[in-house]
């Protein structure tokens, strides 16, 4: 027994029309440039599949980075105050605001060889970032992590310390009010930060070339695959691009039931 | 047959081109490493032109797409060959200038690079172009006909970054046009031996008269300029 | 014996409290914004005295100028807030096993447990559902079962019946009398709550004070 839809005002579905046209026509232009007869074949070649072996591995893993470490850091910014927390909360935005190009070379100026911390880690640890798929991890992480933080801080903020009483007085720890209240209630939005900051990372481009190079195998991911196929084989390209889309779409909606049910 | 526009660039060059429709000045198609020779070539020049600078091979897929230029200059014979191909230069291109492939080390030499063969040693990092583009097409090439073992760490998309690359020090070597390393002022080793792999840049008209620009370019200055920024010319 | 001495200031609301708490039930009564939940934080160690002490059973838990301040979740108290406070993703029963767990007792013995607490306010047949699908009323019920499962020497209820039916409030209110909890602060509006030989606890003015009777 609902109520029948209240009429939507011009006012509103004008421009929401507009915002779905701009979203939806460039995916409807892509579909239908797609090279359908050939596309099996395109996307099963070594290449390709060498492509989707690191694309996976890079996005996952640094996702669970986003996760690992993104989830502390959403806590401390989304139960403190102050101006040092001010300033922490800029630092986060930054890499959403860097164009990825900016932030690979910002990457390899602070981790690379002769990079501010990386000339240390190289001398003294051997450890070399730059042009590994270590390194694609680390340009993927850096930024999708302000997207996983701001979901799971906006959802802590909503949620304040309210429960977080509650458990105390009920006799838990600061500790096991986080892993047996927080985390649990958090489920949904932490959810939504590791798809959204996964969908980041394999879309993930000029931070990545930048910083980790291309190399077949090694850290040419798909998104560096069909910026270099565009050059002499263009239906390929597209192609891949098809291929990123079906990924994000099937990935994204298995956790829209996720969202829904928060 | 146009094609759906994949890259900014084609927005960019189409507006350009637009633009320049309405003042009627020259639109020069050129590749990256002419970027060092516009502003000498505007100087010498009554009319500057109007450059749109971009790898070889986005530059023949704009003109395909209905950009439009007055002269095209790519970065290799090939990529001129398929502009022909399709119809879209209908003039002799000529051969304005050839760029060497070179053995560009890092400064300081830290991984003591001294020749070729050094490029199969793992323990460097080794940078390359991809084959995708011209100067990557020329490694390979050497590649095969010297019989090398290249432990690449990298193939990057255009020359300029692996050159940048090697100049910040974050690569040991790697295989570049001698104008990029040129104008990095990089170190070069073993240029007899790859002195033999060229890439000759080839300029067409498109516009059915004779170019002012191309005309410079064979003239004595223009074969100076072309020296002084690394070309070898005709 | 719970001996609070000191004030808090918060913002331009200042409370200044002589309070010397002896076991048994006492309620706090006084105009509403006058500072009533206010106590109950600071007895809960949700929040801080500005100066002064708070002794609960011996132990000082709370003394400014020693910088002495025991935590929340270290304190003998339990509470039952005024806006419940369930935790959304456990069951009825596991939010009033919720204590019993975190002292380290088995589930299958922390839910067997929790059901007589359950049974006593009325709510041992929606043991399995989630908060979100209660009642207000039921999720009150919930709330105070999980206070009463908490062991502690000292119980605090900010206004435990207000969303009780009241067909059911007498039930409540009794069970909330025999609570095992040596000492209760209980805030309530409702007179009926408070018994005759009840203590209670002004909260007026700023002053936090015993009266006695009437």
């Amino acid at each position: 027994m609902s109520a029948p839809p209240r009429p939507t005002p011009p006012a509103i579905a004008v421009p929401a029309a507009l915002a779905v046209a701009l979203l939806a026509l460039p995916v409807v232009g892509l579909l239908q440039r797609a090279p359908w007869s050939t596309l099996l074949e395109r996307l099963t070649s070594t290449e390709i599949l060498d492509a989707i072996r690191v694309s996976v591995t890079v996005s996952v893993v640094a996702a669970l980075l986003c996760l690992a470490l993104g989830l502390p850091l959403a806590w401390i910014l989304a139960r403190h105050e102050g101006r040092s927390i001010a300033v922490l909360r800029i630092l986060v935005l930054l890499p959403m605001v860097l164009p990825p190009v900016v932030g690979g070379t910002a990457l390899l100026f602070a981790l690379g060889r002769r990079g501010l911390f990386g000339e240390w880690l190289n001398r003294w640890f051997g450890v070399t970032l730059p042009f590994t798929t270590a390194g694609a991890v680390v340009a993927a992480t850096f930024v999708a992590l302000p997207f996983f933080v701001t979901t799971v801080e906006s959802a802590l903020r909503d949620e304040g310390p309210a429960l977080d009483e509650a458990a105390a007085l009920a006799g838990a720890s600061p500790w096991q009010t986080f892993v047996h209240v927080t985390l649990p209630a958090l489920r949904g939005s932490i959810a939504a930060g590791v798809a959204l900051s996964w969908a980041r990372a394999l879309g993930e481009f000029g931070a990545t070339i930048t910083f980790a190079g291309s190399l077949g195998g090694r850290t040419r991911t798909l998104p560096v695959e069909a910026f270099l196929a565009l050059e002499q084989d263009p239906e390929t390209a597209i192609a891949v691009s098809v291929l990123l889309l079906a990924i994000s779409l099937s990935v994204l909606a298995v956790l829209r039931g996720r969202w829904l049910d928060r | 047959m146009s094609r759906t526009a994949l890259t900014p660039l084609l927005l960019v060059a189409g507006l350009a081109a637009a633009g320049c429709g309405a003042d009627a000045s020259t639109v020069v198609m050129a590749p990256s490493s002419f970027t060092g020779l516009t502003a000498g070539i505007d100087a010498a020049l009554d009319d500057e032109p109007d450059w749109i600078i971009a790898g070889s091979n986005r530059l023949v897929r704009q003109l395909a797409d209905g950009a439009r230029a007055d002269v095209l200059i790519t970065a290799d014979e090939t990529t001129m060959a398929a502009a022909v191909a399709e119809g879209l230069v209908t003039s002799e291109p000529v051969t304005v200038a050839t760029n060497r492939l070179v053995l560009a080390v890092a400064p300081g030499n830290p991984g003591s690079v001294t020749s070729v063969d050094d490029l199969s040693d793992e323990r460097l990092l080794i940078g390359l172009c991809s084959v995708e583009v011209p100067c990557g097409r020329l490694a390979a090439e050497a590649r095969g006909r010297l019989g090398l073992d290249l432990a690449a760490d990298t193939e990057e998309p255009n020359v300029r970054s692996l050159a940048r690359k090697i100049a910040a020090g974050e690569l040991d070597a790697g295989l570049i046009y001698a104008t990029d390393a040129a104008d990095l002022d990089l170190t070069t080793v073993d240029d007899e031996v790859l002195g033999v792999f060229v890439t000759d840049y080839l300029a067409a008209s498109l516009n059915g008269e004779p170019s002012p620009v191309i005309e410079f370019l064979r003239s004595p200055q223009g074969r100076l300029l072309l020296t002084a920024e690394g070309f070898v010319t005709p | 014996m719970i001996s609070l001495h000191g004030h808090v200031l918060r913002g331009a609301l200042r409370l200044d409290f002589d309070l010397d708490i002896e076991p048994g039930v006492s309620f706090v009564v006084g105009p509403n914004g006058a500072g009533k939940t206010t106590l109950l934080r600071v007895l809960a160690g949700l929040e801080a005295l500005d100066d002064g002490e708070l002794v609960i059973d011996g132990e000082t838990v709370d003394r400014p100028a020693d910088g002495r301040f025991v935590a929340a979740h270290r304190r003998p108290v339990a509470m039952a807030f005024q806006d419940h406070r369930l935790f959304p993703h456990l069951t009825v029963l596991d939010n009033v096993a919720f204590p019993a767990r975190r002292r380290g007792t088995a589930r299958h013995d922390a839910r067997a447990a929790a059901r007589p607490h359950l049974e006593s306010v009325g709510i041992g047949d929606i043991a399995r559902r989630r908060p979100r699908e209660l009642s207000v009323g039921q999720q009150q019920r919930a709330a105070i079962a999980r206070a009463l499962a908490t062991p502690a020497a000292l119980l605090l209820l900010d206004e435990p019946l207000a969303a009780i039916d009241d067909a059911s409030r007498t039930l409540i209110r009794s069970r909330l009398h025999a609570a095992t909890h040596p000492t209760i602060v209980w805030v309530s509006h409702d007179p009926t709550d408070v018994g005759a030989d009840s203590r209670r606890i002004s909260v007026d003015g700023g002053f936090v004070r015993q009266t006695l009777g009437s």
